[in-house]
């Protein structure tokens, strides 16, 4: 277990996203906070429409037009994001920050050779020369573990399969040494034994050079292998943050107790459900945003805003029942 | 008795890169000769990683793409044989439930028109008729009444894989084909659609055929189990057997690398990495097909396609080293047997 006492590398406080709809803005990330030290790998964990993906929108400004930051700050090394201009936030995405999404396809541009594109994000961030750019690629492909390189290096992104592909945008996002690496689903379009070669190589990367990981997935097992703490979120709100152990072992919060009891387990047993569907976010419950869904449910539920409470320095959980139900389980 | 489905030594080949003339130059073997059998109220799960064949398989059997060999039979009934009005009304009765339920709904309806369109098919022209059924298959999906005067975009993902289950089972089919039902779905929402189905099963006895990337998932919702890769199925046999006693190499590479949500337990796994990916269905590697990310893999695995070998009663594995099956962890493992020539 690591020990949490390394400065947080990025440290997002109170980050509030909306998105302007014909009924005026709607709050769509309410209050988020997060922070993540060199090493470590923070989990943020959710299902559709919970937030997640924003939250990692709104740290890299890339929100597009329809979405805003109304509020917080992203610290990476204490310079806050939100007040960065275009060009010098340019200089952060690929720079400070390296990112891995989903599908590696969309990523790579299939008109180019796999080694001119790794170059070229060589090349953005630092004056080198091509040669030399060319030499960094070759470089960091070898460090991702695709084989034979320099060979490799000439071939275009459809001369690659799904796994190699994915590797191959990870040496992009690793180009210029980023000390905060973003993972936005990075294994879910891939083959299970080939997203398990994935996080092994991710974890590898994290504890080489120390970098931290943000890794956002829906996968619990995902989950459950490579994170250090995890934050689960819900309608927009961080629900519960906990280190990964005491997360899977002693969940606090029902919504996450319900989602834990969702994944299949031994053949033969039924799977627990959660009634209801997440609420719309211009319909959210006047309190808490799981209540109407919640096999807890009390009378003070609905009273108002439920704030994230301490569990223990390390855990806490947005709910009002928190000691009540902490008597329940025990 | 006779099985509710059974299909025999499919095999198809897709031409790819074509000639010039129009002839193909390569092909992509999708399905090589497999063989399975679905029982009457029971599940079968197919598990296996993109480009293993498995959805091809499911598109053979509903007469969907035509076969290069093998057979079909529903019942008492050749599926292949069957033509025009004969095949509609045999996919009437193994109807098939996709992956997006975005996609596999038409917007313009609403769902009492969705989910009675096969009765319509068939002739049934009374709407109160029609209501009523509709409302009776509602019910059945666990949806309220009020869902018939509702278009798909107005209903979640969830809601939309109901209506899709509730078409699937208008005209009273013995199975359904579900097609990664459920991969687009979240944790939650999944799990409801999961009992929905064991419920239905238990209530009308309705046979699937569940095909899925999912090995948890086909594990919680199989009686049997077939693992296909690249177009052939390597082990098959009862769930709790063949994850007590996987006899494939693939089979054992599958369930170590689907992680299990539990820290301690995931971290403690003993996980041997499988090497690579699958290879491209247009070289499919000669002799078995797995050799080339084997653990186990010989001389004989480059050069001869593996027998399927009798595990257990009712466990196949296609495997020249299943005597090296570090076995389950309890009972030893029986001298193999060879199958008599099929």
């Amino acid at each position: 277990m690591k020990a949490p006492v390394l400065e947080p590398v990025l440290d997002v406080r109170d980050l509030v996203v909306e998105v302007g709809t014909a009924h005026g803005p709607l709050v769509v990330v309410d209050g988020v906070s997060l922070a993540v030290a060199p090493g470590e790998t923070l989990g943020l964990v959710g299902e559709s429409g919970s937030g997640k993906t924003l939250t990692a929108l709104a740290v890299m400004r890339l929100l597009g037009s329809s979405a805003r930051i109304a509020g917080g700050q992203v610290l990476l090394e204490g310079t806050d994001l939100t007040t960065l201009g275009v060009k010098q936030m340019r200089e952060v995405r690929g720079g400070r920050i390296g990112m891995v999404f989903q599908e590696p396809m969309t990523a790579l541009d299939p008109a180019y050779t796999v080694g001119e594109q790794v170059a070229e994000t060589v090349r953005r961030h630092r004056r080198v020369p091509r040669k030399q750019a060319w030499k960094r690629a070759v470089e960091l492909l070898d460090r991702v573990g695709i084989p034979s390189p320099e060979r490799r290096a000439r071939d275009y992104p459809h001369h690659f399969s799904g796994g190699m592909r994915q590797r191959v945008v990870i040496a992009m996002a690793l180009s210029c040494d980023p000390v905060v690496l973003l993972a936005d689903e990075p294994t879910t379009a891939l083959d299970v034994t080939v997203q398990e070669q994935i996080l092994t190589l991710l974890a590898g990367l994290r504890d080489e050079s120390g970098l931290a990981l943000l890794f956002i997935s829906h996968d619990l097992g995902v989950i459950a292998d490579i994170c250090d703490r995890v934050a689960v979120m819900y309608a927009g709100q961080v629900v519960e943050t906990a280190p990964v152990h005491d997360l899977f072992a002693a969940p606090r919060h029902p919504y996450t107790d319900a989602l834990l009891h969702c994944v299949p387990g031994a053949a033969g047993t039924r799977l627990a459900t959660i009634p209801g569907t997440v609420p719309a976010f211009d319909a959210l419950p006047p309190g808490c945003r799981f209540a109407p869904r919640c096999a807890h449910v009390a009378p003070g539920c609905d009273d108002g805003p439920v704030a994230l409470e301490i569990v223990d320095p390390a855990h806490r959980a947005r709910c009002v029942r928190l000691d009540e139900l902490a008597e329940v389980a025990s | 008795m006779t099985a509710l489905l059974e299909v025999s030594n499919l095999a198809k080949a897709f031409p790819a890169r074509r000639t010039g003339f129009g002839r193909a130059r390569a092909w992509v073997h999708a399905v090589r000769d497999v063989s399975f059998a679905v029982e009457h109220g029971r599940t079968l799960g197919v598990v296996g990683e993109s480009g293993s064949g498995k959805s091809t398989a499911a598109r053979l059997l509903l007469g969907l793409v035509r076969p290069d060999a093998g057979t079909v039979r529903l019942g008492e009934v050749d599926v292949l044989a069957a033509r025009g009005a004969d095949l509609h009304a045999l996919r009437r009765r193994m109807p098939m439930v996709f992956q997006d339920p975005y996609s596999s709904l038409d917007p313009t309806w609403v769902v009492r028109d969705i989910v009675t369109e096969p009765l319509r098919l068939v002739g049934e022209r009374s709407r109160p008729v029609l209501g009523a059924r509709a409302e009776e298959l509602l019910e059945l999906v666990g949806l309220a009444p009020a869902f018939a005067r509702r278009y798909p975009h107005e209903l979640s993902g969830g809601q939309r894989q109901r209506i899709a289950l509730a078409r699937a089972l208008a005209c009273e089919p013995d199975l359904v084909v579900l097609d990664e039902a459920v991969a687009a779905l979240d944790v939650s929402t999944r799990a409801g659609i999961i009992n929905l189905l064991q419920d239905l099963q238990d209530r009308l006895g309705v046979g699937y055929l569940f095909i899925s990337h999912d090995l948890a998932l086909v594990r919680v919702v199989s009686h049997d189990l077939a693992v296909m890769y690249l177009g052939r199925i390597v082990e098959s046999g009862p769930t709790e057997q063949v994850y007590a006693r996987p006899a494939h190499p693939y089979t054992r590479a599958l369930i170590a690398a689907a992680p299990v949500p539990d820290p301690v337990v995931q971290r403690a796994r003993d996980r041997p990495p499988v090497r690579g990916e699958v290879p491209s269905a247009l070289a499919v590697p000669s002799g078995c097909a797995f050799h080339t990310r084997c653990p186990l893999a010989t001389d004989v695995c480059r050069t001869t396609e593996p027998p399927e070998v009798a595990i257990a009663p009712g466990h196949t594995a296609a495997c020249h080293h299943t005597e090296s099956v570090p076995g389950p962890r309890s009972e030893p493992v029986p001298e193999p047997v060879l199958k008599g020539t099929s």
